[in-house]
């Protein structure tokens, strides 16, 4: 279990990865730190959010809030910016979540 | 042709539904409740049997507390789609050997097959030997969300001979230390943010 929850959060990180690649103009490295920690952050407190409240939309919702909100702090992007990447990749993950 | 077609495609069907009874929602997990009953020491006049209420081949009669085992209360596992309910049969009324036989006992049934014994057929032995339900449709299986904390449960019964009782008088959840695990992976990540903020903040400066 502990393997394939490893596997879900990494699969969750590249693919969040991927979307701040694209949209982010920063070091490489700086982009692979600053997303592994907002999914650190993020990705356990969800999971055990969903647990007690199974409300996948809203937790969703303040995950992205969230994470757009870290975006604009750590890589000084304009708030819109941020929470279009934060939408984009969220939806991304969210929406495989149905399919795997 | 059609007609042979049409009966493969319900048996195909049926299988399919039977099929996916058994499997696991996605996303979830399957976890034993164990049920215990507390008092079974004030009712010496009594032997407590189990029955899963669907048929006695997937949900046998089981005998609580058979004798050589030790006195412990506890309710064994059934298959996650029995709903058991437990029966206090006087003890003079009581016959282990008869009452587990017809877990197996096969009979003719009203279409003309060799069948198990039906539900009706064992209820209505119950009620011959004056057996007394006191809990209605007890859990021995649920299925919970993949990362949830929760281990296995134990529910507990306080029985009592006039009452049906259907929900216990109390619960208790064994969870694992993912919960634990989880927190602390977040706080860390936070003071990581937290740190990597403050650092390009003096670093503008």
């Amino acid at each position: 279990m502990i393997l394939e929850l490893f596997f879900v959060f990494l699969l969750t990180f590249l693919i969040e990865l991927i979307v701040y690649f694209i949209f982010i103009r920063e070091r490489k490295l700086k982009i692979v730190y600053y997303c592994f920690l907002i999914n650190l952050f993020t990705w356990p407190l969800a999971n055990i959010f969903y647990v007690i409240f199974q409300q996948f939309y809203l937790i969703e919702f303040f995950v992205i809030f969230i994470e757009g909100f870290l975006i604009l702090l750590l890589f000084k992007l304009k708030w819109e910016k941020a929470i279009i990447i934060s939408l984009i990749s969220n939806m991304i993950t969210a929406g495989l979540s149905f399919f795997f | 042709m059609i007609k042979q077609m049409l009966v493969i495609c319900i048996i195909l069907i049926s299988l399919v539904s039977f099929a996916s009874a058994d499997i696991i929602r996605e996303g979830y997990r399957g976890i034993h409740i164990t049920n215990h009953i507390q008092n079974l020491e004030d009712f010496p006049d009594y032997v407590f049997i189990s029955y899963g209420q669907i048929n006695p081949a997937m949900c046998p009669i089981k005998i609580i507390d058979p004798p050589g085992r030790e006195d412990t209360g506890q309710v064994e596992i059934y298959y996650k789609h029995c709903s058991p309910s437990i029966y206090a049969i006087p003890k003079d009324k009581f016959n282990g050997t008869e009452l587990i036989s017809l877990n197996t006992k096969k009979v003719l049934n009203e279409q003309g097959i060799i069948d198990y014994v039906s539900n009706e057929e064992i209820i209505s032995y119950l009620n011959s030997v004056g057996a007394i339900e006191v809990i209605k449709k007890i859990q021995t299986y649920t299925e919970v969300p993949i990362a949830s904390t929760e281990k296995e449960r134990d529910y507990f019964y306080t029985i009592d001979l006039n009452q049906v009782k259907e929900i216990p008088d109390n619960k208790k959840v064994v969870r694992n230390s993912l919960v634990y695990i989880f927190a602390g992976v977040s706080i860390l990540a936070l003071i990581g943010i937290i740190t990597a903020i403050i650092f390009s903040v003096k670093k503008r400066k």
